[in-house]
């Protein structure tokens, strides 16, 4: 604990550097506008900006990026609240009740609620964070190759169970992300694999551009079906403040979202968007007044809100100690480190403490930044709600052409993302989600190098995947996993 | 809400899952020219081999699972101005290197401008070259991102 706080100290001397400040900043304050309007989220956000971060530092890259993250958290809540229109995924619970809330005149206190929620539940999933991702490093440099290919293949399996859709459907998803991660050389042998003689495939297929098409593109298009008529009501200064009782009420649901959202965070999948769910339906069942959920119900809007949040910081220990993205969001963060040649893994603390406590600190920073600026500066925000779609999906297809160009300037990749896009639409459009997808490729070729490496030293042993300490452990987290899930779905069925 | 024409929703989940199953046969037949090794040294081919059966067999499973449990509902597939949105692109990225960034978003965003607004011609025309202009200024000229110049010089 006192090498933590020590450790933590020069991470604040990184992260309130007058350059790292201003870009924790600029993270937040983008990440706000791509969670506030619809089309973008937390992934397309920190896509589009990866290219500029090529020219920074490794921590000030990370601190950006992980500013745009958090920040697109905040910001999903402001639409959900005022349009009932969910700028990201994990906003869609915060709908029900906020803006119920909004509808009875406590719009402003709502927002204030949701920021302070969120707060609260960003910074202590940090705390949990600095504890925990030392003694996770440490345990983690003795596992080998057989125990990462288990863990590896464990992360998948867990995606695969905890995810919204049916599980086949996830298992397909992640099965196509494998055999796209397998293009471009193989690491062991260096044979090429799926070729067709292009040298653009060396590398194998463009993370960033198969992301930006996936998921940007494929929501511009998805948002050009659809039409924003409501002009939401910007709320007054003196309208921002909840009463007592509201806040009474706000305080435990805070407190549970936050155990909630960190709990739920270290599940690689949709872990952010299952907790608000599940958070949701702890509160109405602890409710005196379950009748009041879906009605404006405070409890009910900040119990998701902060669980939401809380997996911010959760969702960093699997990233940068296993170098497992546990979102999609992360794995942009995993691309943005492996670009300025830092390994996320346990030897990250040893060998570059500067980018892992100077990001635990800007965390902190930036949950400060976001609940000081967003509050007042919400007027603002919804004004970006009246950018019609008309004029501002072409404009950020346009930015997207730059930001997958600028990374390589290669047309080949512009021609993935084009492609990417309009799969990503039709998939979606029949119910195929495309996270896992993403989550597959990026962690795949680790998981094949593990499972071969552990074959080879093992001469032909698969009984190497069942024994030593470390893979028992994992096999015993996704059994717990998967009752939580299973749990968790039956606590969702009966409460509705 | 979505125009278009509209598919049923199982139709279309099968549709995917066969694709994809198909895909996954293809990969499987293209991965028998990588060498599968043994199982003391699997050789690059192994993963692969496993995985393209997997994914004909995935695939087969969400299209009968789609067919098990089709119903009456339909979704708008193909959105006309989504479709025209996504060839529009698909052009600009094509184009791109050739034609060079300020003609080829000077014609792709008065093009989507005309589409997707309400402006006329003469007016998406003048958007789609300020927006290009703003574009330019930002990401070649402040954020020093090389953008490709056409065969004209700019």
């Amino acid at each position: 604990m006192g090498d933590s706080l020590g450790h933590l100290w020069s991470g604040f001397g990184v992260a309130l550097s007058l350059k790292n400040l201003g870009l924790c900043l600029i993270g937040c304050l983008w990440g706000t506008v791509v969670g506030v309007l619809p089309g973008l989220g937390p992934l397309a956000g920190m896509a589009l900006l990866l290219p500029l971060t090529f020219g920074l530092d490794p921590a000030g890259a990370v601190i950006m990026l992980a500013g745009i993250f958090y920040g697109a958290m905040y910001g999903g809540s402001t639409t959900s609240i005022l349009l009932r229109v969910p700028g990201e995924a994990a906003s869609i619970v915060t709908c029900i009740d906020g803006h119920e809330m909004a509808k009875n005149g406590r719009g402003g206190a709502a927002l204030t609620i949701a920021a302070l929620g969120s707060f609260v539940g960003g910074t202590l999933s940090i705390v949990g964070l600095m504890l925990a991702a030392p003694m996770l490093a440490e345990a983690m440099l003795k596992v080998g190759p057989a125990a990462e290919a288990v863990l590896m293949a464990m992360a998948l399996t867990v995606v695969a169970f905890v995810s919204s859709g049916p599980p086949i459907k996830t298992a397909l998803m992640i099965l196509v992300g494998l055999a796209l991660g397998t293009v471009g050389l193989d690491q062991l042998t260096a044979s090429p694999r799926f070729m067709f003689g292009s040298l653009e495939l060396v590398d194998g297929l463009s993370f960033v551009a198969l992301a930006i098409g996936l998921f940007g593109i494929s929501e511009l298009l998805m948002s050009l079906d659809e039409r924003l008529s409501a002009r939401p009501k910007t709320p007054t200064l003196a309208e921002l403040a909840p009463t007592r009782a509201e806040l009474a009420e706000a305080a435990p649901a805070v407190l549970r979202g936050s155990g909630i959202g960190f709990v739920f965070g270290l599940v690689p999948g949709v872990s952010h968007i299952v907790s608000t769910f599940v958070s949701y339906a702890l509160e109405k069942r602890l409710s005196k007044t379950p009748e009041r959920f879906g009605k404006g119900a405070v409890a009910g809007l900040a119990g998701p809100e902060t669980a939401n949040n809380a997996t911010t910081g959760a969702a960093m220990i699997p990233l940068l100690v296993l170098g497992i993205p546990a979102i999609p969001a992360t794995a942009i963060l995993l691309s943005a480190l492996m670009v300025h040649n830092v390994q996320p893994g346990p030897l990250l603390l040893v060998e570059r403490p500067d980018v892992f406590w100077g990001l635990v600190a800007s965390m902190y920073v930036g949950n400060a930044i976001l609940v000081l600026l967003n509050v007042p500066l919400v007027g603002v925000f919804v004004s970006l709600l009246r950018t019609p779609m008309a004029y501002l999906a072409p404009a950020v297809m346009a930015i997207c052409v730059i930001g997958v160009f600028s990374v390589k300037a290669s047309g080949f990749d512009l021609a993935v993302m084009a492609a990417a896009g309009v799969a990503g639409y039709l998939l979606r459009k029949f119910g195929y989600d495309v996270a896992p997808l993403l989550l597959a490729m990026v962690i795949g070729d680790r998981m094949e190098v593990g499972f071969r490496r552990a074959l080879t030293i093992s001469q032909g042993d698969y009984g190497v995947f069942l024994r030593g300490e470390a893979v028992q452990a994992f096999l015993g987290v996704l059994a717990l996993v998967l009752a939580l899930s299973l749990g968790a779905k039956l606590l969702g069925y009966r409460r509705g | 809400m979505a125009g278009g024409p509209r598919a049923r929703m199982w139709a279309g989940d099968a549709a995917v899952g066969l694709v994809l199953a198909a895909g996954g046969l293809v990969y499987w037949w293209m991965a028998q020219s990588l060498a599968p090794g043994t199982a003391a040294a699997p050789g690059p081919g192994a993963f692969p081999r496993f995985l393209g059966l997997a994914i004909a067999v995935a695939g087969t499973g969400c299209a009968a699972r789609a067919w098990l449990a089709r119903d009456a509902e339909t979704v708008a597939w193909a959105e006309p101005r989504a479709l025209a949105s996504a060839a529009a692109l698909a052009a600009a990225c094509l184009a791109f290197e050739t034609l060079g960034f300020l003609a080829t978003f000077g014609a792709f965003l008065s093009f989507q401008f005309r589409l997707l607004s309400d402006l006329g011609t003469a007016r998406a025309l003048a958007a789609g070259a300020g927006a290009t202009g703003a574009l330019w200024l930002v990401f070649e000229y402040l954020l020093g991102v090389g953008l490709p110049a056409g065969p004209w010089g700019f």
